[in-house]
């Protein structure tokens, strides 16, 4: 199979996905509620003369790791529940072919709805000077976060066939990875070192302060590649 | 095409965990001829559709595809091979002609081969109106036979068929089963069923299937008539029920049908000499007396212990 081939197989997966999650009311009303959500944050977290939007950064990656547990529910877990995945797992593309074009959907429907909460630093900007910088890298960090996100969530919703455990497990993970922070914060020495190591959060610091560090790139393009990795493994077991 | 199509199934076991699903199966099917494949509910005929398609991997025995091990070439194996899963839910926001496009794509149809390939599949299972309605819209049968087009992209040499008629109405039944009918023509179909005259009507051979092992694998006419018992059909004038305790009477022999004529079987080849005298001894006139076969479902009950 030439590598055309290939990527042709991974792109009408991604785009199935996109349509099947996107052009459903769930979809759209996950996009139109993540930038009601967004809009509503910026109004709790708008001070005179913010020159940056730490806070909502923060309030918007919780978003988007909970619109990540929804829609990676779809992707494998309901899927399976409604015997669809069958058409697919039948059809000659690999496991890899699978997880990628899942993992590129689930994420461009993420994307897009990143898109309609840029509406909130465009309004800001036109109230004030906020710093540019920070935003922008803010949404690289959002950007990254969210394929991190929706790769766990791609292989905890391989690994059944009900969506509400699937949803489950991905919410006890990332909120895992999440307070894996918190409590590494109240700790010391190499112990802290390392849970902060593990936690998104400390990871998308740098971003909300303009910097594009190696390192946390680093750590959301490894655990998309471990979440990847997961669900390839996942699909090749349950064969 | 035929000397690619057929499917060779040699010595499959398939476990979940400690319960073994399927045991060393082993048949063939052949280009141009529909088997059945019949079992009791849990008997494991999907698992076994699912292992022969590439869902599920054999943990022992060797399946063989249009000429491709599975084993060794799993994609190329799923390429030879259209199927259609039971119920499996397709996609309602999609058109037939959007999801038979989307299965094109993953079955690697080049783009300008594709529409054609869509329009060809599309028109062999009998779509054409409803092909640009969204697939939540249609009705069962035609969301059956959605199921069906998608299984024929790419026009693969083998198909296997998982309860295709399950829930459908009878003018919708018939019209799939007229569908399957022909698909026997120029591919290796398995089809897998509940519907014992279904079966009888599409397939030459039967693989019956009860716990996890293959029972038998003949043809339907001689499954059906696979017996050593000799079954007779009586018709006397009038007195049926009479000339029925009559011949219940003799000596090993069971009646199977009381009225309007009288069917018995017995183990024994001496019955209609036997028949006859005591219907004579007895004072009724008989009319007509002649051997008659079993049905498959009577055949299928016996092998299943029904």
């Amino acid at each position: 199979m030439t590598s055309r081939h290939s990527i042709a197989r991974v792109a009408a997966i991604a785009g199935r996905e996109i349509r099947s999650i996107g052009a459903s009311p769930f979809g759209v009303g996950a996009v139109a509620g993540l930038a009601g959500l967004a809009g509503a944050a910026l109004v709790f977290d708008l001070r005179p003369g913010q020159a940056r939007l730490d806070t909502w950064f923060d309030a918007l990656v919780v978003l988007v790791g909970l619109l990540a547990v929804l829609v990676t529910t779809r992707t494998f877990a309901e899927e399976e529940r409604r015997g669809s995945l069958e058409y697919l797992l039948t059809s000659p593309v690999t496991s890899v072919q699978v997880a990628v074009g899942k993992l590129l959907g689930t994420a461009t429907v993420l994307a897009v709805a990143l898109v309609g909460t840029v509406a909130c630093p465009l309004l800001v900007a036109r109230m004030g000077h906020p710093d540019p910088g920070p935003i922008i890298t803010g949404y690289v960090g959002l950007v990254l976060a969210s394929i991190a996100f929706a790769a766990v969530g791609c292989a905890l919703s391989a690994a059944t066939s009900n969506p509400l455990v699937s949803a489950a497990a991905t919410s006890g993970v990332l909120l895992l990875a999440w307070g894996a922070g918190l409590i590494g914060s109240g700790l010391r020495g190499r112990t802290q070192a390392v849970l902060a190591a593990l936690s998104p959060a400390s990871h998308l610091t740098g971003f909300l302060r303009g910097t594009l560090g190696p390192r946390d790139v680093g750590y959301f393009v490894v655990v998309a590649a471990v979440g990847l990795a997961g669900t390839v493994a996942v699909l090749d077991s349950r064969r | 095409m035929a000397d690619r199509a057929d499917v060779v199934v040699e010595g499959i076991t398939r476990r979940f965990g400690s319960r073994v699903a399927v045991a060393d199966a082993t048949f063939t099917v052949e280009a141009g001829e529909v088997v059945g494949l019949l079992g009791p509910n849990g008997a494991g005929k999907t698992t076994l559709l699912r292992v022969l398609c590439g869902y599920l991997e054999a943990h022992t025995g060797r399946v063989v595809v249009g000429g491709v091990d599975i084993r060794d070439d799993p994609l190329g194996a799923r390429a030879q091979i259209g199927y259609v899963p039971e119920g499996a839910a397709l996609p309602a926001d999609a058109s037939p002609r959007a999801f038979l496009t989307y299965c094109a794509r993953l079955r690697g149809v080049a783009r300008n081969h594709r529409r054609a390939t869509v329009d060809a599949a599309l028109r062999q299972a009998s779509i054409g109106a409803d092909a640009d309605r969204p697939i939540g819209s249609l009705s069962r049968g035609t969301r059956q036979r959605v199921a069906i087009g998608q299984a024929l992209i790419g026009d693969p040499p083998v198909l296997i068929l998982d309860e295709p008629t399950t829930g459908l109405d009878p003018r919708q039944v018939s019209d799939t089963r007229a569908l399957i009918g022909r698909l026997g023509r120029r591919h290796a179909v398995l089809l897998s069923s509940h519907l014992l005259a279904e079966v009888a009507q599409l397939c030459r051979r039967v693989v019956v299937l009860d716990q996890g092992h293959i029972v038998t694998v003949r043809s339907v006419s001689e499954l059906s008539s696979g017996t050593s018992s000799v079954r007779l059909e009586v018709k006397v004038s009038g007195a049926a029920e009479r000339a029925a305790a009559v011949l219940g009477a003799l000596d090993g022999v069971t009646v199977v049908r009381r009225a309007p004529s009288v069917i018995v079987e017995a183990d024994d080849p001496e019955l209609a000499a036997r028949a006859a005298t005591a219907l004579v001894d007895a004072g009724i006139s008989l009319v007509e007396m002649r051997r008659v076969s079993g049905t498959l479902e009577e055949a299928y009950l016996r092998l299943v212990g029904g």
